[in-house]
């Protein structure tokens, strides 16, 4: 049974890069278009794995972690981090959160699927 | 798909300008909102972020910049002023500007760096960034690519994650699989700290992990395994095991001293234990010192780097840590030295026999045993393989063949062969010489070759085999064959046959290697000129080697060289005549018989004895040197074969067998027929080191004169 | 069938395992377990035939194991070995061939290597 990965990106063109990246390599994919929408998707439906982007309005990135993490059904899900910073501030405060890893934006369609297998194992 | 994203990038930055707009234009009615501050934040931030994603790269660099700035905006170390505000709707035109640029043309900067210029002259002096510090956002990615090629190595990795690990959604075991990918990996899990039931908190880690990881990739592959969760685990990865360690002992450390190194058990108590003399893991888990657990992993580490190293010492030697390069006459060095040990290793035999001295004689031979070890150990190090000069001999298989018109290939066999590296070198030009003479006189023009029903590509074979304490090099070609009778003609004519002897057809073709000899026709650039065969003869007996030609008219011709594996030591069987000794190579010689007065006697004068039956010719040495002493009531034939001809060899007493260490004669001696160098006793004194063949054919040649 | 458990006539309790043992459900899981072997002498699971496990999983075996001998207690399983739990005992590097100081110096019967 294929894995389901939701994507949480307020970009379309991102969402759209990352959700085909996906289905390429065998992934369900669900988007949700900021924090709010994927913490109410994940509210009713079991995914694998969570890809957020950070900056997102609506709930930022580290809410909808925080979210997550409280909540019930994907509280134990593994959570990446897509992430414009470089530096470790933001990287931090996302683990600290409950992320479990992270990707720094830009990033190639094989590095992502290598940190989704990294995590997913 | 990427020129979709794209596509949709250009739509949405398209949006993400018009919001932009709006908000700056709200801000300058309300510039306390932070709500709006925090909107042209997003704002630029997507547009940077997903720009880079989809090589917008000027617009993500500029964005950057503006960014930057808003960000201290939203930090309160700036405030919303009008000229900031006119700034960042310059950006955001020129955003525009350089998202709708048409692909290919250049991009014009100076607005850009205007408005840059303009942005950091708002920014208070103390809070300008560091220049160049973040313009390009860097990828920052566990490394990827296989980066090292490094040893192969074993290393100690002990992960213990924290407890919360799992709730943050991280699989230890994926993380493990990867370590598994990295190369050959034992793992064990430890279970020690997992409690009853009363206290288990079900959903932490209770479990730390010993893994034994052997693997080419360096220490930093094995870091970025744990990348997102080094801050989660207590991480020790120590290296415990190298190929490029010099100490390539096949053991492994004790038990004792692993569990002592992992920290798992203290020296003191190591030493308690040891002193009860009992299998010493037991006792660990008896005692209760050490887990079972604990003692059953380091168990696993001790097998897992005795069998890494152990594959590893029946590996072929291949790889660069296997092998060392240095410089020939350092070898060179030491062959001598053995050489000097042995000579000296025999005077210690001799004296230590001498004096019947039991111990003295025991350490002799202790000595004895090692010097042979030595020797073939110092001998086998100068052994290279013979294929780096076949190669070469390719190369000119072609070029010869391209400048006569012929079809010519070759082909080769045993390249592994080795031999000593000073013979290989000295191989070479007689080599050229017999395939150069292959090529010219062998192998036909493909015409005629079509002619004969021959297949219009000759080949030249080329091949190297062990044989004995010798290797044999053959080469062979599907030419034409040496023609008996024109090579007989010659011979006749230049007066090395005579016109009636019966001889054989081996005779006729070792006229060949006779000086000057050739029956070519016409002298090509290649050869003809008669000068060759006996060259190649000479620097073969140099090498204490010999030829031999075979042909068959029509089909092709073989010369078989047999070359000795060595040319610095030999074994050998020493003779004495009268107070000389002399030294005969072992390989050829295959028994010795007495030959007494009697037996002189019955033979009426000519040199022959009859050993078992078998009439065999043999050479008086003693008159052959020209020793006057008395001759021994009983003197010794030493029988040895020489090319297929069983001849014997007459001394005094013979000796026994010898180790030899070949001295050269000097430049004084170099034409003597019949020694090939010579050498030095024990007691010190020098011995001729006889070379059969040539005695063999310098007796037979003076008796074709007498006839 | 869920993670649950039932008393038999001779008052082993049986647990059910459900379809997962996994971080999920270790919570429950440890609390049936626990309260399985608090009401009877002998607590055996059965699994299902494709349940999904996880470390977490591992771990409550492992500590249900302990337990039982600390109160000498009979802790094991009925039916086939999970495919699951066969896989996961040998990729986490669980598999052991030594006896258990926790299990009464006996050797285990969850991890004595994949069977």
């Amino acid at each position: 049974m294929a894995k389901v990965i939701m994507t949480a990106d307020d970009s379309a063109s991102v969402r759209q890069m990352v959700a085909f990246t996906l289905k390429q390599n065998g992934y369900d994919v669900i988007e949700a278009v900021d924090g709010r929408d994927a913490l109410t998707k994940l509210g009713s439906q079991k995914v694998d794995m969570l890809l957020t982007d950070l900056n997102m309005p609506n709930m930022d990135g580290i809410g909808l972690i925080k979210g997550v993490r409280a909540g019930t059904l994907n509280k134990f899900i593994p959570i990446v981090m897509l992430t414009t910073e470089s530096n470790d501030t933001k990287k931090i405060e996302g683990k600290s959160a409950g992320a479990t890893g992270w990707i720094v934006k830009p990033f190639k369609p094989e590095q992502l699927i290598a940190v989704i297998k990294k995590v997913l194992g | 798909m990427m020129e979709q994203a794209i596509a949709t990038y250009r739509e949405e930055a398209g949006e993400l300008l018009a919001e932009l707009e709006t908000s700056l234009l709200d801000l300058e009615e309300t510039p306390d909102d932070n709500d709006l501050i925090n909107r042209v934040f997003r704002a630029m931030h997507t547009i940077k972020g997903s720009g880079a994603m989809f090589g917008f790269d000027e617009i993500a660099g500029f964005t950057h910049e503006v960014e930057t700035v808003f960000d201290m905006v939203r930090n309160g170390k700036m405030t919303v002023t009008k000229p900031l505000l006119d700034l960042t709707l310059k950006s955001r035109d020129h955003i525009f500007y350089l998202l709708n640029i048409p692909t290919g043309e250049e991009v014009d900067r100076s607005e850009g760096d205007e408005i840059i210029a303009g942005l950091r002259q708002l920014v208070p002096k103390s809070d300008l960034p560091q220049k160049g510090s973040s313009d390009v956002p860097a990828i920052d990615l566990p490394n990827l690519s296989g980066d090292d090629l490094a040893n192969e190595c074993t290393w100690r990795i002990r992960f213990r994650p924290i407890p919360s690990i799992l709730m943050c959604g991280t699989n230890p075991i994926s993380l493990i699989n990867e370590l598994r990918e990295l190369g050959t990996a034992h793992v064990v899990a430890q279970f020690e700290d997992i409690p009853t039931l009363d206290e288990l908190v079900p959903e932490n880690c209770h479990i730390y992990w010993d893994i034994i990881l052997t693997t080419t990739r360096g220490e930093d592959a094995i870091k970025d395994v744990f990348i997102f969760v080094e801050d989660d685990c207590e991480l020790k990865i120590e290296l415990i095991d190298s190929s490029g360690l010099i100490d390539r002992e096949q053991g492994y450390k004790k038990l004792g001293d692993i569990l002592v190194e992992r920290g798992d058990l203290s020296p003191v108590e190591m030493q308690k234990v040891l002193m009860l003399q009992k299998r010493f893991g037991e006792l660990l888990v008896e005692q209760g010192i050490v887990s079972p657990e604990k003692v059953q992993s380091a168990l696993i580490e001790q097998q897992h780097v005795k069998s890494v190293r152990k594959e590893r010492s029946e590996a072929p030697p291949q790889e660069a840590a296997a092998s060392i390069r240095v410089p020939a006459e350092r070898l060179d060095q030491l062959i001598n030295l053995v050489g000097e040990m042995v000579t000296v290793q025999a005077h210690l035999s001799q004296v230590s026999m001498a004096g019947g001295d039991s111990t003295f004689i025991a350490i002799s031979e202790e000595v004895e045993r090692l010097t042979n070890e030595l020797r073939d150990t110092a001998l086998n190090i100068r052994m290279l393989p013979i294929g780096s000069t076949f190669s070469k001999f390719k190369r000119l298989v072609r070029d010869l063949s391209n400048e006569l018109g012929k079809e010519i290939e070759m082909e080769t066999f045993g390249a592994e062969t080795e031999l000593d590296k000073t013979v290989i070198e000295k191989l070479n030009d007689p080599l050229v010489h017999i395939i150069r003479n292959s090529i010219d006189h062998g192998i036909e023009m493909p015409e005629t070759r079509r002619a004969a029903g021959k297949p219009s590509t000759g080949i030249v074979y080329l091949g190297a085999e062990h044989s004995g304490d010798s290797v044999l090099i053959t080469i062979r070609d599907n030419g034409a064959g040496l023609d008996r009778d024109a090579i007989r003609a010659k011979a006749i004519e230049r007066g090395l046959l005579s016109a009636t002897a019966e001889v054989s057809d081996r005779e006729i073709y070792a006229q060949i290697f006779a000086p000057g000899f050739s029956t070519a026709a016409k002298v090509t650039s290649v050869s003809g000129r008669g000068v060759g065969m006996d060259v190649v003869k000479r620097g073969i007996e140099g090498l204490r080697g010999s030829i031999s030609v075979d042909s068959v008219r029509g089909t092709g011709t073989t010369i078989t060289l047999k070359i000795p594996l060595t040319l610095a030591i030999i074994d050998s069987l020493l003779v004495k005549i009268g107070k000389d000794h002399f030294v005969l190579p072992l390989a050829a010689i295959e028994e010795c018989v007495e030959l007494t007065r009697e037996d002189i006697k019955n033979s009426h004068g000519r040199n022959l004895a009859n050993v078992r039956g078998a009439i065999i010719p043999y050479i008086p040495l003693r008159q052959h040197f020209c020793i006057k002493d008395a001759r021994p009531e009983i003197e010794q034939i030493v029988i040895a074969d020489i090319h297929g001809t069983k001849v014997g060899f007459v001394v005094d007493h013979v000796v026994g067998e010898h180790q030899t260490v070949i001295k050269s004669l000097g430049k004084m001696y170099r034409d003597v027929k019949g020694v090939s160098g010579a050498t030095i006793l024990g007691d010190g004194t020098v011995a001729l080191i006889l070379d059969m063949g040539v005695l063999l054919q310098s007796i037979e040649q003076l008796e074709h004169s007498e006839v | 069938m869920p993670l649950n458990s039932f008393v038999r006539e001779n008052g082993e309790i049986t647990v059910t395992s459900g379809d997962r043992l996994t971080i999920e459900t270790a919570a429950d899981f440890s609390r049936v377990v626990r309260e399985s072997l608090d009401a009877s002498h002998v607590v055996a699971i059965e699994f299902e035939p494709a349940v999904e496990i996880d470390i977490t999983g591992l771990q409550v075996l492992c500590s249900a194991c302990r337990s039982a001998a600390q109160t000498g207690k009979i802790f094991t399983y009925h039916g086939p070995f999970p495919q699951a739990l066969a896989n996961i005992i040998t990729s986490s590097g669980a598999e052991r061939s030594t006896i258990c100081k926790h299990n009464n110096n006996s050797t285990c019967i969850w991890f004595g290597g994949a069977s």
